[in-house]
C-alpha cells in the first residue's frame, strides 16, 4: 500500500520534472522526487544507499542545477489587480479565463529562454513602477488588461501580437515607457 | 505494533495530499512551501518506520533528512530573492 | 498503558498534520499558508515524535528522537521564514499598502 502510493507519486513527479517549462520549478520537482526516492530506499532496508541518494539528490544536484541556471535571465512579471483591496490566488486565476493568460505568458517566456517569475500584488500601478523591480507589469481592471513594459524590451512586441490575437473578447492595451519615449524616462500612467 | 502500519499509511496519504500544493501552486514560493511539508512528513514517516522495524539507526538518517530539506529550501529561496545570484 | 498513550498522541499529531494540509490546500492567500505551515505542521511533528517516543519504550530511541525534535524545531520555522522573506522581497503582496511600496 505505502510503497505503491509512493512509487506512483514518484512517476508523476518524474514526468512533471521532465515536461515542465520553467526550469526552477523543475528543480523543485526533482528535489522532492529524490527525497521520496531515498525514503523508498529506507523502506527497502538500504539506509546507506538512502543517505547517499538524499545528500546527492536533494543537496548537491540542487546546488549544481541552480548554479547552472544563473546563466538564464530572470524575467520578472508582476500581476496587479486594483479591483480588490486584498488579493487571493483564486480571484486572480479566475479573472483571466481560469489562469490561461498567466500560463500562456509562462510558455511564451520559456520559448524565448527567459525564466518567468510571477508575482501578484494589489498595489496600484504607479507604486509598482516606482519600485522598479519588474520587467513586465500586467494590470487588470474588469475586462480591461493593460500591459506595461520598457520600450527597449524587444519581447513586448511579440507578446502584444500574441495577446491581441488570442484574447479578442478582452480589451488588451499595451503601454511602453522609457527609451525614446515622448513622455521621458519618468513616465507614470494615470490611475483610473 | 500493527497500529503503526495504519499511521504509515495515513502519513503517506498526507504526503500525497501535500504534493498537490507543489503541483498546482501558482507561484514558486507555494511550491517551496509544499516541499517543506513533504520534508516534515518524510521525517515523521522515518521515525514511525524506525520503531516499526525496530532499527534505531534509521533516526540518524532522519536527522540528515531534516537538515538537507532545510538547506535545499533556504538555498532555493535565497536564489529566487537575489534573482539568480546566490 | 504507556503504549496506548503513545498511540493516542500519534493520532492527535496526525490530526494536526491533516488540519495543516487542509488549510495549505484551501486557504485563500499565500501568507496565511506560510503561517499554517510554520505553526500547525510543527505542532503535528512534535506530537507525533512524542507519541513515537512513548510507543518505542526504550531510552536510547527516545533520546535520539529528542535530538531529532530539537533539530527540527530549529530548522522548520527558519525555512518558512526564509521563504516568506524571499516572497516579500520580490514584491509579492496581498494587502494594499499606502505610502512607499
Amino acid at each position: 500500500m505505502v510503497e505503491f502510493l509512493l512509487l506512483g507519486s514518484m512517476l508523476v513527479l518524474a514526468l512533471l520534472a521532465l515536461y515542465t517549462g520553467p526550469l526552477r520549478i523543475a528543480v523543485i520537482y526533482f528535489s522532492v522526487f529524490s527525497l521520496i526516492c531515498s525514503f523508498l530506499y529506507l523502506y527497502y532496508q538500504a539506509p546507506d544507499v538512502a543517505i547517499a541518494e538524499a545528500v546527492m539528490g536533494s543537496g548537491l544536484i540542487t546546488l549544481l542545477y541552480l548554479t547552472a541556471l544563473k546563466r538564464y535571465r530572470v524575467y520578472s512579471v508582476c500581476y496587479t489587480n486594483t479591483d480588490f483591496p486584498t488579493v487571493s490566488d483564486r480571484e486572480i486565476i479566475e479573472g483571466t479565463r481560469k489562469g490561461e493568460l498567466v500560463r500562456e505568458i509562462e510558455d511564451f517566456c520559456f520559448a524565448r529562454e527567459l525564466e518567468p517569475q510571477l508575482v501578484f500584488t494589489p498595489q496600484p500601478v504607479s507604486e509598482v513602477l516606482q519600485s522598479g523591480r519588474h520587467d513586465l507589469i500586467i494590470h487588470q481592471t474588469g475586462d480591461k488588461i493593460t500591459i506595461i513594459g520598457n520600450r527597449e524590451n524587444y519581447v513586448i512586441d511579440e507578446l502584444e501580437m500574441l495577446l491581441v490575437l488570442r484574447y479578442q473578447d478582452l480589451k488588451v492595451l499595451v503601454e511602453r515607457y522609457g527609451g525614446s519615449s515622448e513622455y521621458g524616462d519618468d513616465y507614470l500612467p494615470e490611475e483610473d | 505494533m500493527s497500529l503503526l502500519v495504519y499511521a504509515m499509511v495515513a502519513l503517506t496519504v498526507l504526503l500525497i495530499a501535500s504534493l498537490v500544493r507543489i503541483i498546482i501552486g501558482p507561484t514558486i514560493w507555494d511550491r517551496l512551501l509544499g516541499m517543506n511539508l513533504v520534508t516534515t512528513k518524510i521525517v515523521m514517516a522515518i521515525a514511525v518506520l524506525a520503531v516499526l522495524m525496530e532499527r534505531s539507526f534509521l533516526i540518524d538518517v532522519a536527522i540528515v533528512y531534516s537538515l538537507l530539506g532545510f538547506i535545499a529550501s533556504i538555498l532555493i529561496a535565497r536564489f529566487i530573492e537575489k534573482k539568480g545570484q546566490v | 498503558m504507556i503504549e496506548i498513550a503513545g498511540y493516542v498522541l500519534i493520532g492527535i499529531g496526525l490530526a494536526f498534520s491533516a488540519i495543516g494540509i487542509y488549510s495549505v490546500l484551501f486557504y485563500r492567500d499565500f501568507y496565511a499558508r506560510v503561517v499554517i505551515t510554520s505553526k500547525v505542521d510543527t505542532m503535528g511533528l512534535i506530537t507525533v515524535l512524542f507519541g513515537v517516543m512513548l510507543v518505542s519504550g526504550s531510552w536510547s530511541v527516545a533520546l535520539k528522537l529528542l535530538v531529532l525534535l530539537v533539530f527540527d524545531l530549529m530548522t522548520g520555522p527558519l525555512a518558512t521564514t526564509g521563504i516568506a522573506h524571499s516572497a516579500y522581497q520580490s514584491g509579492y503582496r496581498i494587502k494594499r499598502e499606502f505610502g512607499h511600496g
